[in-house]
């Protein structure tokens, strides 16, 4: 291979087409096809040469890539004047046009209006260099800071559980893998053991350092306690520190044994508080669970299927950890999920198993429902639909028969709604149009009348959808849905607004690992939910979807959005403030961004908003810059405003202080 | 004064050179200096008078030489090739007499001579022409029947080319004369890789060297001798079969495909003028030899015989392993004499001063609960110091500086530090502390740290020298003249009063290059920062008033890198133009200048005990210099890329160096030895650093990783017999894995500079690049 690409370049010569075009361009009319061949060898031979030297700048300058000011240096060192105005910041394409035999590469030279260069404002001056300190090792070990890459990258986490063989490998990977694991002493005996014939893994005891024993009482602290302020921070927390690998086991532990004290005493709240650190552990884009899911998968289930969850089971909201639990369930079959450990198909042999028996309770019921119906269309379709009817008698027989008690209406009642709510779009895909209540009535019986009113309201609103996204390639829709209920339920299901929470987490772990401060996360995706899509939400949300065919790498077709809410102006009355704009980098520059902010702007002016406001940090020069060229003045600069914060203690302190009325 | 050093150090320059690299170097000495100004076109004068002599003197030791050569015929050298066997003698002074005439010489000397003397009359020198002729003993009429002349003696296609220009040049360099059908190249290089793959194995390895230079000299040939098609065809065919690691070097070749295009490209100039080195057993050579003259294969023998070197040795063939490990330069491998002269790599011994027990700090001690512990520590130090290595230069070998009275508190104070050093080792790593720089966009290329690790010093491609304080300590200007007059000079605190508090800042910006700065070093009294540019110039700062004090002119071309030496005054600076030159800071002109590299010197290092420099460069080849004579003492080959980094460890003994090829090797300076090969890293390794006590290697790299190496194992586990230093053929092992301590990540920042303080703390530098 090597030698045929070597030899492939030996032979690369500038065609002598351009020799002609540059001649013309000059004013030499008529170049002899020899003069051509020569010249063309030639200037071949003298750019080789060039590039050659260039790249012994780009070393001395300590870079990868090749730039402009290298080929100018080795200009400079032949003697010859550096080529002037090739310094573009913008990557130009050449542009590739053939017509009237000829074939041409150009560049697209934009015509720029002068007035538009005159009245921009000045570019924003570049930050000045500066230094920063950190810690990359302490006494042989890397301390896991943002400053540091994480220790052990996911892909290896995931590559240690799937393949454990493979893993083990002379070179870099299993370097960082031993010192990702152990202090210094145990990394040395790592070290010791590789050199036998066989390569085991050293058995390291976990052993923590005193911060990290401190963290993790910190944390597990926080989350299980009375403070929701501290647990918000704790799960935030949870969710994207990059150094969490080593406290997994931990944390794993401690959430089963949780799950088991409380689930004997019917405690709601902790489990609740247990579930969310299992979901913050999942979005944690640092870590890979599959070697700790024989602890966290029996906890998540008993949190679904458990015969009592709290002390009052008629009035207590379990049903919404139940579908929580089922939730987070579903998202573990979807990444763990592998031939080897075939979670999903045991998973779903446990659910139906517990259904299918007629002593089983309606709350487990309940359970088991929400688990299969989480797992997706197809598993509603083969298990779900096909017993619709059987259960539907059953629901029958509770509510129109005699009173058995109150325990057991609610639950059949519940059980009612999830079968309608997850089996009405299935159906509605699945089933040919027109809906007519007795043909649903002979087949799903007792639920039939009702599912069929609900599979017509789900089509309806699939035709909505549907039209919007074919209107435009991009659509940017407003996020509470105004069909979306539930108040003061803290895991209400909200179908769109749920891939763009956990894409917006997403997006800001990315932002995250970028190395820019991670602490300005506080707010988990939970809270998220609970205050945008209530009753008076805080925040409005404006997302950007892409048709299904330019989806993102991992699958999204939510590429961005805008996340703005009302202020108020003593001065000049009502503005909007965009919090958040954010459009994911493979969809950048094509102005995904321009027409998020033109949206936001649009909903001002409909509310009639006299300005909007965002506050962008310092280092962010691109979007300053973004939003200087939009016209944006900048405050800071102008007015000298300081953006003032009241958090944590000092709020409380503060709230204290209110005088009493 | 300044002309009498110079004398003296171009002087041994020149005596270090043969006749035809005098011509190379004396255009590139025209070239560099005739925009320095009148002056150095006046020292060049100067020692025109003396170098006019050398000239002769050497021309009567080739005379010497060929004669002592003819009768051993070990190396069995043609009796005409005079030129590239003196190369050989690199270190060594001529020891034959002086007296002998020129006229003893070969013709091909006396047209040496011509040509040198027609170099001159061009460039205008006529007093140094008539001197040179008048001592050379030519008639006057000589010169100008020369044309004639040169074109007779050279033959065929020399001739043509010397009508066009530059004819006296010409005659000199070119080289491929002798002519055969272009047809039978191809047949003759394959009938000897026929040959070759059925030898005994282990004579195959060996032979197979031959393969890499007869290839080149046979395309060149080829393409001088106009035949364009015959030689794309040739190279085509065999470049598949050369190593690797010859794959830069081939790329450039293959672009050249014209006469003209040789002319001036100096890859091809270092092939034509210096030999390629081969090592070979006797038998092998043997064998080579006997099949050559058996298939009267005179084609390919001509070539060995006039561009090759083939430096025999007696006992078993090398392994492919062996000759791996050693090859890769662009010249082929060090003759095995260019490292037998002596280098005193011991350290000087430290000068006695006396430490004074300063009593806050014993009284914190004994609070400490540690109260005389330290004593003997202090003791065995300075017992350590008293003794003389037997392998230290003389202390006065060169003159160094004497010490001030600052130079001797701050003695005091690292020895203070020095007790309370870390001890490292495998078990006990240092911590790591790394200094990112954000917001280089204009890009960082160079970092130094002071040795008390209080300054840092950034070179930028945009031409600026950033120095950052990394202690509380602000950096503070002095006053300027009107209000230095009203401070009262007797007064005790006058060294704070002179500064100006008013200008307290973390950081300073040094303005004054024109060009990317390349190179930057701290002075050792920590008052001067060296900096070295893209614009040819090496700059001397004040870190008392922040303004530049000298730009050192000299280069011309970029100068890659520069260091001060470790006891100050003097340093080591080379660069694009492949001489390193040796300056002392208060001489605008350089003291020596280190001629012998074939490409770009990339890093320049001084050993500990100031007495050598280390230079590495593009060529592949490490080069250790004598400060005292200007000689090479040292040529290291081994490593597959451009040289970025050196580094002497703290006793002298050893030197670790680092390339593009992400290797590390390390090297026994006594022996003149490879002991070592380090791999891990997967780009180019840009800085590397021996804690305080040699414990430990570190190494940073393009690849953003620190790695840490276990020295001391690297260099226990040695095994020098006479044996392997007589031959200086070495087996490597493969342990790199064994000797790696740790490897850690950085967040998308190369690692481009390393330190360890003074209580072996490692500090490293790099600019972030999200």
């Amino acid at each position: 291979m090597a030698e045929e690409r070597r030899q492939k370049q030996c032979s690369v010569v500038l065609p002598t087409e351009s020799m002609k075009a540059m001649a013309e361009s000059v004013g030499v009319g008529q170049l002899q096809e020899e003069s051509c061949v020569a010249l063309s060898e030639e200037v071949s031979y003298r750019i080789k040469e060039i590039a050659q030297d260039a790249l012994k700048f780009m070393h001395h300058g300590k870079r990868r890539k090749l730039t402009t000011s290298d080929i100018d240096n080795a200009l400079k060192l032949k003697n010859v004047e550096p080529l002037y105005g090739f310094q573009s910041q913008e990557f130009i394409p050449f542009r590739f046009a053939s017509g009237g035999g000829r074939e041409l590469h150009f560049y697209e030279e934009r015509e720029v209006d002068l007035s538009d260069i005159i009245n921009t404002p000045l570019p924003r001056v570049p930050l000045d260099v500066s230094l920063k300190a950190h810690w990359l090792s302490i006494e042989g070990v890397q301390p896991s800071i943002p400053e540091n890459p994480p220790p052990a990258p996911k892909e290896q986490q995931k590559a240690e559980s799937t393949e454990p063989l493979k893993v083990v490998k002379p070179g870099q990977e299993e370097d960082a893998t031993i010192q990702g694991k152990s202090q210094g002493a145990t990394a040395a005996d790592g070290k010791g053991k590789e050199k036998g014939l066989i390569r085991l893994k050293p058995r390291s005891t976990h052993e923590l350092s005193v911060e990290q024993q401190l963290y993790y009482k910190e944390i597990t602290e926080a989350c299980v306690g009375s403070c929701e302020a501290k647990r918000a921070e704790a799960l935030q927390s949870i969710a994207t520190d990059p150094g969490l690998y080593q406290m997994l086991p931990r944390f794993s532990t401690f959430i089963s044994e949780g799950v088991r004290v409380n689930v004997v005493q019917n405690n709601l709240a902790l489990l609740i508080y247990l579930m969310r650190m299992v979901k913050a552990l999942m979005d944690n884009p640092t870590l890979y669970l599959e070697k700790y899911l024989h602890e966290l998968i029996p906890a998540v289930v008993t949190c679904i299927v458990s015969k009592q969850l709290c002390l009052r089971p008629d009035v207590d909201n379990h049903w919404a950890l139940r579908d929580f639990a089922a939730r987070l369930m579903a998202q573990s079959c979807k990444t763990f999920s592998t031939t080897t450990n075939n979670i999903q198909s045991r998973i779903t042999k446990t659910f139906t198993k517990s259904w299918l028996d007629d002593k089983t309770q309606w709350t487990t019921r309940y359970g088991c429902i929400a688990g299969l119906a989480e797992l997706g269309p197809d598993v509603i379709k083969t298990l779900i639909l096909p017993r619709l009817a059987v259960e539907g008698a059953r629901i029958k027989a509770v509510t129109e028969g005699p009173v058995v008690s109150n325990i057991d209406k609610i639950g059949a009642d519940h059980v009612q709604s999830l079968l309608l709510k997850h089996c009405a779009s299935v159906i509605a895909k699945i089933r040919p149009q027109p809906d007519n209540v007795e043909q649903y009535r002979t087949d799903f019986g007792y639920l039939g009348p009702m599912l069929c009113s609900h599979v017509m309201k789900a089509r309806t609103q699939a035709a909505l959808q549907a039209q919007q996204v074919n209107r435009t390639t991009l659509t940017i829709t407003q996020l509470p849905h105004p069909d979306v209920p539930s108040a003061g339920d803290p895991v209400a299901a909200i179908p769109p607004g749920n891939k763009v929470h956990c894409h917006g987490n997403k997006c800001r772990s990315r932002l995250n690992s970028a190395g820019h401060h991670p602490q300005l996360l506080s707010v988990s995706f939970t809270k998220l939910e609970s205050d945008g899509f209530c009753q008076n939400p805080f925040f409005g949300c404006l997302v950007a979807e892409v048709p299904e065919e330019h989806q993102s790498k991992e699958g999204f077709t939510v590429v961005g959005y805008a996340l703005y809410f009302h202020t108020y102006s003593t001065w000049k009355g009502r503005s909007l403030y965009l919090e958040d704009l954010y459009v994911m980098e493979e969809f950048r520059g094509i102005g995904i961004g321009k027409g998020l902010m033109g949206k936001v702007a649009e909903v001002a002016k409909k509310k009639q908003c006299v300005r909007l406001q965002l506050s962008v940090l310092n280092w962010n020069t691109s979007t300053r810059d973004f939003y200087a060229a939009k016209g944006a003045q900048d405050l800071t600069e102008r007015e000298g405003w300081h953006l003032i914060r009241f958090d944590g203690e000092n709020l409380d302190n503060l709230a204290n202080d209110a005088p009493s009325d | 004064m300044i002309i009498i050093v110079n004398l003296g150090c171009t002087a041994a320059w020149w005596l270090a050179r043969s006749p035809s690299s005098i011509i190379k170097g004396l255009s590139v000495w025209i070239r560099t200096n005739r925009v320095a100004g009148s002056c150095a076109v006046r020292v060049l004068f100067f020692f025109n008078l003396a170098h006019a002599h050398f000239i002769l003197k050497m021309a009567a030791v080739q005379g010497g030489l060929v004669d002592a050569n003819e009768e051993k015929d070990i190396k069995s050298e043609p009796a005409n090739d005079t030129w590239a066997n003196n190369n050989a003698n690199d270190g060594r002074l001529p020891s034959a007499s002086p007296g002998a005439s020129a006229a003893a010489g070969a013709p091909e000397d006396q047209q040496t001579l011509l040509a040198v003397l027609q170099f001159l009359r061009k460039n205008k020198l006529t007093e140094s022409v008539e001197i040179l002729r008048r001592e050379a003993g030519l008639p006057e009429d000589s010169l100008e029947s020369k044309g004639a002349d040169s074109s007779g003696a050279g033959s065929g296609g020399a001739a043509a080319a010397a009508g066009e220009d530059q004819p006296d040049v010409n005659v000199v360099l070119s080289a491929y004369s002798q002519q055969g059908d272009p047809v039978l190249y191809p047949v003759y290089y394959s009938g000897l890789k026929r040959f070759i793959e059925t030898v005994l194995d282990c004579h195959r390895a060996e032979l197979s060297q031959v393969f890499y230079p007869l290839f080149v000299h046979m395309y060149l040939e080829l393409v001088y001798n106009n035949h364009e098609s015959e030689a794309k065809a040739f190279f085509e065919k065999f470049c598949g079969d050369q190593e690797c690691y010859y794959g830069d070097d081939l790329r450039i070749l293959s672009s050249l495909s014209k006469r003209e295009h040789m002319r001036g490209n100096e890859t091809l100039l270092d092939f034509r003028t210096s030999k390629f080195v081969l090592r070979i057993s006797r038998d092998s050579y043997q064998l080579l030899k006997r099949h050559l003259q058996e298939r009267q294969n005179n084609q390919i023998w001509n070539i060995i015989q006039e561009h090759l070197y083939i430096d025999i040795f007696d006992g078993i063939p090398r392994s492919k392993g062996q000759i791996d490990a050693m090859s890769g330069s662009l010249a082929g491998e060090a003759k095995r004499e260019a490292n037998k002269a002596k280098v005193y790599y011991g350290l000087l011994k430290e000068p006695e001063i006396e430490l004074p027990l300063d009593d806050e700090d014993e009284e914190a001690e004994n609070e400490e609960g540690k109260p005389k512990k330290k004593k003997p520590k202090k003791d065995s130090m300075g017992s350590k110091s008293k003794k003389q290595d037997p392998n230290a230069p003389a202390q006065t070998r060169i003159p160094l500086p004497e010490l001030k009275d600052s130079d001797k508190l701050d003695k005091i104070m690292y020895m203070k530090e020095a007790t309370k050093k870390i001890r490292l080792g495998p078990d006990n790593l240092p911590s790591i502390c790394f200094y990112s720089f954000l917001n280089a966009y204009q890009g960082l290329t160079a970092v130094d740290f002071t040795d008390d690790s209080s300054l840092i010093a950034g070179g930028f491609a945009d031409s600026t020298v950033r120095v950052w304080s990394v202690t509380p300590k602000k950096l503070r200007k002095v006053k300027s003249a009107a209000d230095l007059n009203l401070i009262d000079k007797e007064s005790d605190d006058v060294l704070e009063r002179i500064m100006d508090e008013k200008t307290a800042s973390e950081s300073k910006i040094l303005h004054g290059h024109s060009g990317p700065v390349y190179g930057i070093s701290f002075s050792p009294d920590r008052n001067y920062l060296l900096s070295s540019s893209e614009d040819g110039t090496i700059r001397l700062w004040s870190l008392l008033t922040f303004t530049c004090l000298v730009g050192y002119k000299g280069h011309n071309y970029p100068v890659w890198d520069t260091q001060f030496s470790p006891h100050g005054y003097y340093f080591i600076s080379g660069g694009h133009d492949r001489v390193a030159r040796l300056w002392a800071t208060d001489h605008y002109q350089p003291l020596r200048m280190f001629s012998g590299h074939l490409a770009d010197i990339t890093c320049t290092r001084f050993h500990p005990n100031s007495n050598y420099v280390a230079t590495g460069s593009s060529d592949r080849t490490i080069r250790l210099w004598d400060v005292l004579n200007g000689n090479c003492v040292r040529i290291f080959t081994g490593h597959k890329g451009p040289i970025h980094t050196l580094a002497f460890s703290p006793n002298g003994k050893f030197l670790a160096s680092g390339a593009t090829d992400g290797r590390v090797l390390l090297w026994d300076i006594g022996h003149g030895l490879m002991i070592g090969e380090l791999k891990g890293h997967t780009d180019t390794v840009y800085s590397l650093r021996f804690s305080r006590d040699g414990e430990i290697l570190a190494s940073g790299s393009m690849d953003n990783t620190v790695r840490l190496w276990d020295a001391t194992k690297a260099f226990d586990d040695l095994e020098t017999d006479d044996f392997t230093a007589a031959t200086g053929h070495i087996h490597l092992q493969d342990n790199s894995q064994e000797l790696l301590l740790g490897t850690y990540m950085t967040k998308s920042t190369p690692v481009i500079h390393l330190h360890f303080t003074r209580r072996n703390l490692l500090l490293a530098a790099g600019a972030y690049n999200p």
